[in-house]
């Protein structure tokens, strides 16, 4: 017969100490030579717990639901072995490629990564994205298990909800939810997006403002642009002038969805704040015909007098409002501007590029570029760049860097290396000299890593 | 080839030895002259050992990975490995088979950012390979030139060759006579008496931390968690000196059983099972053969292999687990004809990988020598290996029952290898893993939650071989979709 005291008899005796307590003699167990008190116990303890290993028994509880069946293939070998050693470096735009590379394919991870891929994930938001479209089911089903990865859900775009369902959410999948209407963003969801500009949650708020303002013909946009054209209007000599707004006027603070923060007064920082958020927000139409007669123009006559913030402020709406054709008659200002030196932070420039389909971005970097044989002319139009080297563009990368193996390098070419490194079409790994001479070279480096992508393409094609 | 004891390095470079199978048993000792009475009994065996035709396959690119001592040294190797910097790399085949893939030695010049390039040989057929050697002066083990060559061989990028260069001809001339060295063991009479004096000291340990345990149990577990580590490595030392290393590491390991809730059972159950030890030490020579061989190998005295038993054993899984100053890796086998229980261990400092002579997932045919205790056992001949597909699965009842019988060999026993079929994870509470009629095991609470394991088999039943240990059990290695192998560590 087991005693099941017997164990905690002998601790609670074992921590108090046997020079307080008596030694305890559970029953059933054989006779242990006496002599010293402490021992004894050991003697006893010894038994009852190999005794109490020996006579484990199985428990019960209730298995998890299985996930639902994949339907999609799983990658193969080869490039499962590179993801593996992807995962375990720090995350790096290599992993990003592999997955958007697999994606592309319409191929899911090998599931045994998906707690890596998962964490990875929870600190960078862009993998996150990369990683809904690999995970497969079974990604899905693992983020149901642990709150840590409960992010992925909110990163897929969701089914159609209803205004009922929407306001039944907690903020954070209020804002998840008006995120997902992004990619089919239609006049119909105005007077959802409407009434989240006045949502109790600023984040909420900021994300119905970007959708609205992408949306052509609201009631909110045309308000935006009745405020707009108070403030900023053509003076004297058709130039454009400035006023900035007023923090007590409610109605604008309303319609542009910010409060003025207490005690503020007429702090000029925030009062520049607010026009920026205006004129990001405000339908880009509303300058033609006021400020000048088409859109170059506008640009012309706001840059001419320059009202740099003004500049900004109207590439910021582009950007927000994703239009092409502002955005192309806006980058010359801009980025031109920046090739002169003035300060990169903040700037909308590479933005604006980004909005511009890959070939086009290219062939403007291509232009900048054209005639100048050195690095740093080639850097200068490229490192802007956010998008996939053309293959003319890679051509011309890769011959000035091959030319220049022999050189020391300089830290222009070592920033040439590393863009080409990420956007360079990697079957070019061919063009550069790979023995071991070099090794140190940005050049030989940037062989490697293209060689090394060269791979990863040819596994996932 | 000598028994248990193995030289990974080569006595052309003293110092640089991988102690492996035999424990290192103090500071210091790691890499010297093994002790005398594990050579004794050493088996019948020639060298190189295979003598059969292998059929083994070529390692994959993961294999090669698993041997590397940590992920720097992987990324640093995978730099490496590009043939253009690799201006010589060849194989040599084995003389009627043996090796993986049929390879004796590999060997290659490395062009590095010196003069002369670095020279990196690894021998893939003797019982005790791999074994690695390279010219340049890192400290990991393999360095990552070793782990390089062997990967570009993994990928088919290396040329076969008939002759191997004189260095590498030396290199294994040197092992091939290192290896017979040690089967021709010195001195008995010598030997008998310093084993004899070892016992005493080892006595004279067990006697101080009997009375240590006394003394504890007298004032109370209470204050035992603000010892600090101090009380227990003081403890351990002393035990150290008394070259009873093994005992010395359990003692060491009480400091981190004090962080976990349930440290005061944890606490008594480990002095207890000192307590139990040091008694079964005294009485050794009225135990029984087996208990007596146990209770050695338990205070850190080495054995021999015995017996040695041809099988084809399916690899369970891996555990890497720290062991005082070095890192351990063991092995669980299961022979398919005989049934038998194998553990294979292997330690190395920091900075070097344990051995891994089998691989996860596999079935190896090969003669395995056990030692007498622990099942503990080497691989004396390997002949061939296959992609293995599930082990034969028990049930929870008969896992259980197989570790009560254990346990009655060994009461020290800290893990004993499960394989259940049909396992499905379950949650209630903590994390279980359950079988088709719903007896299920408590997972350990290193293994919770096992998202490793939910990941590769989704919550579908599997088979799932792991270790059975008194705080739960650890999966080890998952059968998952298509029955491939997924390595849960």
């Amino acid at each position: 017969m087991r005693d099941t005291n017997a164990w905690p008899e002998l601790l609670s005796t074992a921590l108090v100490g046997t020079a307080r307590r008596t030694v305890p003699d559970p029953p059933g167990l054989p006779p242990v030579t006496g002599g010293d008190p402490a021992l004894t116990l050991l003697d006893r303890a010894a038994l009852v717990a190999v005794r109490d290993r020996a006579g484990r028994r199985p428990g019960r509880a209730d298995p998890i639901p299985p996930a639902p069946p994949e339907s999609a293939p799983m990658v193969g070998a080869a490039a499962a072995r590179r993801l593996r050693g992807l995962v375990e470096q720090e995350p790096g735009p290599h992993l990003a490629e592999w997955l958007g590379l697999a994606a592309a394919k319409g191929l899911r991870v090998p599931p045994e990564h998906l707690p890596e891929l998962l964490d990875l994930g929870a600190r960078a938001h862009s993998l996150g994205r990369a990683i809904t479209r690999v995970c497969g089911e079974r990604g899905f089903w693992l983020a149901g298990l642990n709150p840590r990865w409960s992010y992925l859900t909110n990163l897929v775009p969701a089914g159609d909800f209803t205004p009922e369902q929407w306001r039944a959410e907690n903020a954070e999948r209020r804002r998840a939810l008006l995120d997902s209407l992004e990619e089919r963003l239609c006049p119909d969801h105005e007077p959802l997006l409407t009434e989240a500009l006045a949502d109790r949650s600023p984040r909420v708020r900021g994300a119905a403002r970007v959708l609205l303002a992408r949306l052509p013909d609201t009631e909110h946009g045309r308000r935006l642009a009745a405020h707009a054209r108070r403030h900023i209007r053509t003076g004297g000599k058709g130039r454009p002038t400035v006023r900035l707004p007023d923090l007590r006027d409610e109605e604008l603070a309303r319609d542009i969805g910010v409060r003025a923060p207490a005690g503020s007064g007429q702090d000029r920082e925030i009062r520049r704040e607010w026009l920026w958020t205006l004129v990001s927000h405000t339908p880009l139409d509303t300058w033609t015909h006021h400020l000048g007669d088409d859109r170059a123009d506008v640009v012309r006559r706001v840059s001419a007098t320059g009202h740099w913030d003004l500049v900004d402020a109207l590439a910021n709406a582009a950007v927000v409002q994703r239009d092409l054709a502002w955005a192309r008659v806006l980058i010359p200002c801009v980025l031109g501007r920046l090739a002169r030196g003035h300060d990169m932070r903040g700037s909308r420039g590479p933005a604006l590029l980004g909005l511009l389909p890959a070939e086009e971005q290219c062939a403007w970097a291509l232009r900048r570029a054209r005639g100048t044989g050195s690095a740093h002319a080639l850097l200068a139009a490229v490192e802007h760049l956010d998008c996939p080297w053309t293959r003319e563009l890679g051509e011309v990368a890769a011959e000035l860097i091959a030319r220049s193996t022999g050189d020391p390098p300089d830290s222009s070419l070592r920033a040439l290396c590393a863009s080409a490194e990420l956007w360079m079409p990697p079957d070019l790994h061919t063009r550069f000299d790979t023995r071991g001479d070099f090794d140190d070279h940005p050049g030989a480096r940037l062989a490697r890593t293209l060689r090394f992508r060269f791979d990863m393409h040819e596994e996932l094609s | 080839m000598g028994g248990p004891y193995r030289n990974s390095r080569g006595p052309g470079t003293p110092g640089r030895q991988s102690p492996v199978a035999v424990r290192p048993e103090g500071p210091g000792c790691a890499g010297t002259t093994p002790p005398a009475e594990a050579l004794s009994t050493a088996p019948e065996m020639s060298y190189p050992a295979p003598r059969f035709g292998d059929v083994s396959k070529r390692w994959s690119a993961d294999d090669v990975w698993a041997l590397a001592p940590d992920t720097p040294s992987r990324k640093a190797a995978a730099k490496v490995a590009r043939p253009a910097s690799w201006p010589v790399r060849c194989m040599r085949p084995t003389d009627g088979g043996g090796g993986p893939g049929g390879t004796e030695v590999l060997w290659g010049e490395c062009a590095g950012s010196g003069a002369q390039p670095y020279l990196a040989a690894v021998h893939l057929s003797a019982p005790d390979s791999p074994a690695y050697r390279c010219s340049c002066p890192s400290r990991k083990f393999p360095c990552k030139h070793a782990l390089a060559l062997l990967h570009l061989w993994a990928e088919h990028q290396v040329d076969e060759a008939a002759e191997a260069p004189e260095w590498v001809a030396d290199w294994l001339a040197q092992r091939s006579a290192a290896a017979e060295r040690r089967d021709t063991a010195a001195d008995p009479k010598a030997s008998t008496r310093r084993a004899q004096r070892r016992e005493e000291r080892i006595a004279d340990g067990l006697a101080e931390l009997e009375l240590w345990l006394r003394d504890q149990v007298e004032t109370g577990l209470a204050g035992a968690r603000d010892f600090g580590y101090g009380r227990w490595d003081a403890m351990a030392a002393r035990l150290v000196d008394a070259q009873a290393g093994r005992v010395a590491d359990r003692v060491r390991d009480l400091s981190t059983a004090t962080a976990a809730p349930d440290w005061p059972g944890r606490l008594l159950a480990e002095y207890a099972l000192l307590r139990l030890l040091t008694t079964a030490y005294r009485h050794r020579d009225n135990l029984p053969a087996p208990l007596r061989a146990t209770v050695r190998a338990r205070v850190g005295l080495a054995s021999a292999p015995e017996e040695s038993v041809h099988d084809t054993w399916d690899v369970l899984g891996r555990h890497d687990f720290p062991a005082g100053q070095v890192r351990g890796r063991r092995f669980w086998l299961r022979g398919r004809g005989t049934g038998r229980t194998a553990m294979l261990v292997s330690f190395a400092p920091r900075g070097r990988t344990p051995e891994s002579p089998v691989r996860v997932g596999t079935a190896v045919d090969a003669e395995v020598a056990f030692h007498p205790a622990e099942w503990r056992a080497a691989v004396v001949a390997r002949h061939a290996e296959h992609h293995g597909g599930p082990p034969a699965a028990e049930t929870v009842d008969e896992a259980l029952e197989a570790w009560a019988g254990a346990l009655a060999a060994d009461p020290w026993l800290e893990a004993w290898p499960v394989v259940l079929g049909g396992a499905v994870i379950g949650r209630d509470g903590g994390w279980w893993l359950g079988e088709p009629s719903g007896a299920a095991l408590p997972l350990h609470a290193d293994s919770s939650p096992p998202w490793r394991l939910a990941a590769a088999c989704g919550g579908e039943p599997a088979t799932v071989a792991g270790e059975w240990t008194p705080r739960g059990l650890r999966p080890l290695t998952v059968w998952a979709c298509g029955d491939r192998p997924v390595a849960l560590a």
